[in-house]
């Protein structure tokens, strides 16, 4: 469930000794989020728990990041990333994240967890600038059909 | 709920209450004196600790899943969380969110400490536990673990290097028998070749000798002829002129005489 937002100018920066914490489900649905996520995102803790960890995806990120992280963490490694994300009232804020997974006694995924830190300033200009070429390039070939049936074979996610 | 439970108390209080005020009405009301006030106040005791027990029970619901969480920590498992955690800021709310806060340290402190030992036990030395966002203990925690890790890696590193090193020289030995041993094949084979060329050698110069001589020997003849040839031609040469010549009377006329036309052939002479 995504709801209809308009992208602003807006930016929020990260705290130097702060981080976002989330985690999620097998399928990427949030289960718990911090008080620093819900500051950031804008959304209640109501509103959050129980929905895609897309409702803070920004329209500026590329598919093929969030590809690179699904394959990496359902094959059991963690994933770094400089992610764009978007709060409810339209405001971004970049951050640096370390998505790992969870595992039960018996060594199966139970779900993800995420942690955010404020990111370097180097890192956001280097990425963004990626990230824009990277969204062109999906824009023209239509990289979008892979990333949704990935999504869709790997069953990790409901939209 | 048991009996010692703060549900129980909260509500058992309130209940106390309303008995009593329930007690003070109906005692007026057996003394036939009706207090209409004193029934309303009594109705309404009476309801409030009606929505009292349900909002108690409310407020304390964390609590339950506060035991649950702690006690999972005191497992060692730190993926449990409070949710659902009310808007209303109250303590107890309050409560839940630091220890969310707290958990989400420990369980960061743990997963960074347990990524970073995996990577470098798989020789990715790069990957150092990352503090940013950790407070105090947790983070210096993980200074501390990083500079561990460092020296680990150095350790493993040199004992890498030590181990390739050992490799090269066991694998130069073997390589140095296996040398050796064709070093020596082939010092063999070149001194075959040697002896061989030696006896090739020594059999030419004897057949040298031998022609040497044999031809010394020719040469020798062929002298022994020339000389025997020129003295004997001389020597004819002198008696035929000392007959023909030398001593008239003597010579040719006697040889003249003795064998009438025919020269003489002198005898061989005694060197030849
Ligand atoms: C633990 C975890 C944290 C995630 N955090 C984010 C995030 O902060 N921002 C984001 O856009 N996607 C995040 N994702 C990825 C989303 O699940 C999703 O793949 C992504 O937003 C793309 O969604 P879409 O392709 O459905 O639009 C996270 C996934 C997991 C498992």
């Amino acid at each position: 469930m995504k709801r209809d937002i308009t992208p602003t100018s807006v930016e929020k920066v990260m705290r130097e000794d702060d981080f976002i914490v989330s985690m999620t489900d097998k399928t990427g649905r949030i289960t718990y989020g911090n008080r620093i996520f819900i500051e950031f995102s804008g959304y209640s803790e109501d509103e959050l728990i129980g929905t895609q960890h897309n409702i803070i995806r920004h329209p500026d990120m590329p598919r093929a990041v969030f590809n690179l992280l699904w394959s990496k963490i359902s094959n059991r490694e963690e994933c770094f990333a400089y992610v764009k994300n978007m709060a409810k009232d339209g405001s971004f804020y970049w951050v640096f994240t370390n998505v790992t997974p969870t595992f039960d006694p018996s060594g199966n995924i139970t779900g993800y967890f995420s942690v955010r830190r404020k990111p370097k300033a180097s890192g956001v200009k280097t990425a963004s600038e990626v990230y824009r070429l990277m969204l062109e390039a999906e824009k023209k070939s239509r990289a979008g059909e892979c990333h949704r049936s990935f999504h869709q074979n790997s069953g990790q996610h409901f939209e | 709920m048991t009996n010692s439970s703060l549900q129980f108390k909260v509500s058992a209080l309130m209940w106390s209450f309303s008995a009593t005020m329930a007690a003070a009405t109906l005692t007026d009301l057996a003394l036939g004196e009706i207090n209409m006030p004193m029934v309303i106040f009594m109705l309404i005791v009476i309801a409030l600790s009606a929505w009292g027990q349900w909002a108690i029970r409310r407020w304390l619901a964390p609590l339950a899943k506060l035991t649950v969480v702690i006690d999972e920590v005191a497992q060692g498992k730190f993926n449990s969380r409070v949710i659902d955690i009310s808007e209303h800021k109250d303590e107890i709310s309050l409560l839940c969110w630091s220890v969310n806060d707290m958990l989400d340290q420990l369980g960061t402190f743990f997963r960074e400490q347990e990524t970073s030992f995996r990577c470098n036990s798989e020789g990715k030395f790069y990957r150092q536990a990352m503090g940013t966002g950790l407070h105090g203990g947790f983070k210096k925690g993980l200074e501390n673990q990083n500079i561990l890790l460092l020296g680990m890696a150095d350790q493993k590193r040199s004992a890498m290097r030590t181990r390739m090193l050992s490799r090269v020289h066991t694998l130069n030995t073997d390589k140095l028998l296996s040398n050796l041993f064709s070093s020596q094949q082939d010092m063999k084979v070149i001194t075959d070749n040697m002896e061989r060329l030696a006896s090739l050698a020594k059999q030419t110069r004897e057949d040298a000798d031998e022609s040497r001589s044999s031809v010394k020997d020719v040469v020798q003849r062929l002298s022994g002829i020339v000389e025997r040839r020129v003295s004997w031609i001389l020597w004819a040469a002198c008696t035929r002129w000392w007959k023909c010549w030398g001593s008239p009377g003597t010579g040719m006329m006697r040889c003249k005489t003795k064998y009438s036309m025919h020269w003489r052939v002198p005898r061989k002479p005694v060197w030849a």
